[in-house]
């Protein structure tokens, strides 16, 4: 299952644990090829917490989080950024790289 | 009389193999499928019309591809607005004939290849933008929202940019992107340096990673393959001389193209129907 992120409050949700957070925007063509590449990786990785932020629609988060490119998909273990994704990526590249993080 | 949307090719409805990229090694790619893809549906999708001329017309989609996608069922196949799906996809492209330096290292951080994907992020930002070919002219229009942008192209190219408020041009090319931790500025080959927030190359020959996002490359963009073209994504297998042998299977001997090829339409011929 993946989060739909609606305020900058909802940021609080990467506090603890491992949060996959794909910042995206609506139009991007980019964006509308990671998330069916999201949905089978969160469906992969249940230990994880997969969390989805519209920037077009959520005022903030992509400045705030320093997002240069759409989409960008952050890797956040207990509150830290460990790795940051720019673009689109294969399925099995994003698995790679959260299972680094994993435990 | 111009060219109408009827003039336009249409894309497939969907391929058992695209080949995708420019140069020779898509020539090579080519003929070897043409012997050996009998009964499938193969095309090469190439805007290049010295490649383009070689290759029998019903196996030839004259556009440029914008990107391919790796999915879990296949391979999307990006030509603009539209895409299409292929089963599995060779890619065989060229070098750049000439590297900008440090473009590799700011890519997806104020390096970008898309004006229409990454143009909303460089509003009210100094913008510096190559425009290499008269095709890449219109997505200058997805810049609108800079501060001002610099336009870098060839003379013929600049002379069909459309004179804007805080646009300017610059006859030559990039050579260095610059800067420390974000992009600082951009370097031309006539010495002139601009400052600039980011950077839009706008070229129809991109690094082959940016064109096939998430394929496993080395440092001079090429993409690591084993004797039969195997990338590191099932789908996606890579011939030419942007490629580098990096895995424990040798090659088998003969041709190249042709190994490319065979390994390419055994797989199509492994995977389940749709």
């Amino acid at each position: 299952m993946i989060i739909d992120a609606t305020t900058t409050d909802d940021m609080d949700l990467t506090a603890e644990g491992l949060t996959v957070v794909d910042f995206y925007r609506d139009d991007c063509r980019f964006c509308d090829m990671l998330a069916p590449v999201l949905d089978d990786v969160a469906f992969e990785l249940p230990v994880a917490r997969f969390v989805k932020v519209n920037c077009s629609r959520v005022d903030g988060l992509a400045a705030a989080q320093q997002i240069q490119t759409f989409p960008t998909t952050k890797l956040f273990k207990n509150g830290e950024v460990v790795d940051s994704i720019v673009g689109f990526v294969p399925a099995s590249v994003l698995i790679e790289r959260i299972g680094k993080h994993l435990y | 009389m111009g060219p109408s949307l009827a003039d336009r090719p249409t894309l497939p409805a969907r391929l058992d193999v695209a080949v995708i990229g420019a140069g020779p090694a898509l020539r090579a790619a080519a003929e070897a499928l043409s012997t050996h893809a009998t009964g499938r549906e193969w095309a090469v999708i190439t805007a290049e019309p010295d490649v383009g001329a070689d290759i029998p017309s019903d196996h030839l989609i004259p556009l440029s591809v914008t990107n391919a996608f790796a999915m879990a069922t296949h391979v999307e196949i990006l030509v603009g607005q539209e895409s299409f799906p292929a089963k599995v996809v060779i890619v065989a492209t060229a070098l750049p004939e000439r590297a900008i330096a440090s473009e590799r290292v700011f890519r997806g951080r104020g390096v970008s290849y898309c004006a229409q994907c990454d143009g909303s992020l460089a509003r009210h930002k100094r913008v510096a933008a190559f425009v290499a070919t008269p095709e890449a002219v219109h997505e200058l229009a997805h810049l609108d929202g800079s501060a001002h942008v610099d336009v870098i192209g060839p003379a013929d190219v600049l002379a069909a940019v459309p004179a804007a408020r805080d646009r300017r041009t610059h006859t030559g090319r990039p050579i260095a992107v610059e800067g420390q931790a974000a992009v600082e500025g951009v370097r031309l080959d006539s010495g002139a340096e601009i400052a600039v927030d980011q950077v839009f190359l706008l070229t129809p020959r991109v690094p082959t990673p940016v064109l096939v996002p998430g394929v496993s490359a080395d440092d001079d963009d090429r993409v690591r393959v084993d004797g039969f073209g195997r990338t590191n994504l099932p789908r996606i297998f890579a011939i030419g001389p942007a490629t580098v042998l990096d895995r424990t299977a040798a090659a088998p001997p003969g041709d190249p193209a042709e190994a490319v090829a065979l390994s390419a339409i055994d797989l199509v011929a492994a995977l389940p129907a749709p």
